[in-house]
């Protein structure tokens, strides 16, 4: 029988916040209780052992799904001096007008170039522009669309396509909306969703497990999402948008894997 | 100079999105860590540690400056892995016992390796228990700070932790350890 005190004495040795007084008390108390030595010796023994599990490296791959998530994707830099400091302090030196003048053209080239690519998004036509991991599946120019929903609302506008991608069936989801919207697929029991790529757009939020894929918050988005497994010919996925108080519900076909 | 945690939240809060990365590279490892040995999977894991750092954004407005960052970080975390826990609750139970038939087969476990066992043991104590194993031994955290994350008194921490060294100990003799 260990007594209360004596069992939470050991535990504070283990942890280390055992006062001196506490300590001499317990060495005492361990002089004469052999079940309590014993109790100590298999905690320190089980410490150990706890120490010994190395700390492992999350997969390469993590932060970078993270901060997709999140629509994050340039590295971070601490606050710098504000333009207008900048511009002062560049003027303020002899040769400054000259760099100021390179660093204003530049900065509203930057603007157009930024302007001119958010203007020209478009849907992925050629299927060749899909990149990383998905190159894996096989040529991607021999991708075939087994099916076409076109999304046409006041609010909202774009296409989602089911593809036949060397065996693998994929679905792309391409949308511009005014307002937030909401995304969801559904695959039924015989599918099983298995990752994601986001092409352009800034949607703050995509969840996917097995059943389903959401993707939140939608301004303007692309993304294709692709089944680990379990095809079944023909069946049907469904595809649901909501956008203000407007819900969308369309089947989208697979056609025959 | 890098940002630290209080002010990468608050230049998350002005709508700077890119000082979140700063919160990222910083406890990923952790943060993967911890829920890696809640749940044990790697795959389950690295979903939920991206799950954790999604909800986090979400709700950076709702985090009070006066706490430590890590603390409301590691919360969400152990919700999240308990909540993940729970719904799979079933599943795990019999798994649990089919590797306690396995284990009197002997043979079984004579071959894995030591983390695998410890590992094995962690997932055999309830989830409260395993938490506090956790934070207290992967992850260093003091009683207080472990109650804080928890949100149970120090003294709960004591008694839990207590039992559960004990338990895990019956385990791992069981294991061969």
């Amino acid at each position: 029988m260990i007594e209360q005190k004596y069992a939470d004495l050991i535990q504070k040795e283990i942890d280390g916040v055992i006062t001196d007084a506490e300590g001499r008390s317990l060495k005492d108390y361990l002089a004469r209780n052999k079940e309590a030595r014993r109790l100590r010796e298999e905690l320190q023994k089980t410490v150990e052992r706890l120490k010994s599990v190395p700390q492992l490296d999350p997969p390469p791959y993590l932060k970078k799904h993270i901060l997709n998530s999140l629509g994050v994707g340039q590295p971070v830099t601490t606050p710098g001096p504000r333009l207008l400091d900048r511009l002062a302090k560049a003027f303020s030196h002899r040769l400054a007008p000259r760099y100021a003048i390179v660093f204003c053209s530049g900065f509203c080239l930057g603007i157009i170039l930024l302007f001119l690519v958010l203007q020209s998004y478009e849907p992925v036509s050629d299927m060749s522009q899909f990149t990383g991991a998905l190159m894996t599946v096989g040529d991607t120019r021999s991708w075939k669309v087994i099916d076409s929903l076109s999304i046409e609302t006041e609010d909202a506008r774009g296409v989602v396509r089911s593809l036949d991608a060397a065996g693998h069936l994929f679905v792309e989801v391409d949308l511009r909306s005014a307002g937030k919207a909401e995304v969801e697929l559904t695959g039924g029991p015989d599918y099983a969703f298995g990752s994601y790529t986001k092409l352009v757009g800034d949607a703050l939020f995509i969840e996917v497990n097995p059943a389903c894929v959401k993707i939140s918050h939608v301004d303007k988005a692309h993304y294709l999402v692709w089944f680990a497994g379990g095809l079944q010919k023909g069946r049907e996925l469904d595809f649901k948008l909501r956008v203000g108080a407007t819900t969308i519900t369309e089947p989208v076909q697979t056609g025959d894997m | 100079m890098e940002l630290n945690d209080h002010d990468a939240v608050k230049e998350c809060l002005r709508g700077n999105k890119q000082a979140f990365e700063v919160i990222v590279d910083r406890y990923q490892k952790p943060i993967y860590n911890l829920i890696l040995r809640m749940v044990r999977d790697p795959e389950d894991a690295a979903d939920l540690t991206q799950t954790v750092f999604v909800r986090a954004y979400e709700k950076l407005k709702t985090f009070d400056p006066r706490q430590k960052f890590f603390s409301w970080l590691y919360r969400i975390a152990i919700n999240t892995s308990l909540n993940f826990v729970n719904q799979r609750k079933h599943t795990v139970r019999m798994d649990h016992a089919a590797s306690y038939e396995d284990m009197t087969a002997h043979d079984q476990y004579e071959k894995a390796e030591r983390a695998e066992k410890l590992g094995e043991a962690l997932m055999r104590l309830r989830p409260e228990y395993r938490a506090i194993v956790i934070l207290r031994h992967f992850h260093d955290l003091s009683y207080w700070e472990i109650g804080k994350i928890l949100d149970v008194p120090e003294k709960t921490v004591k008694s839990r932790l207590f039992s559960a060294r004990q338990l895990l100990r019956t385990f791992l003799v069981r294991l061969g350890l």
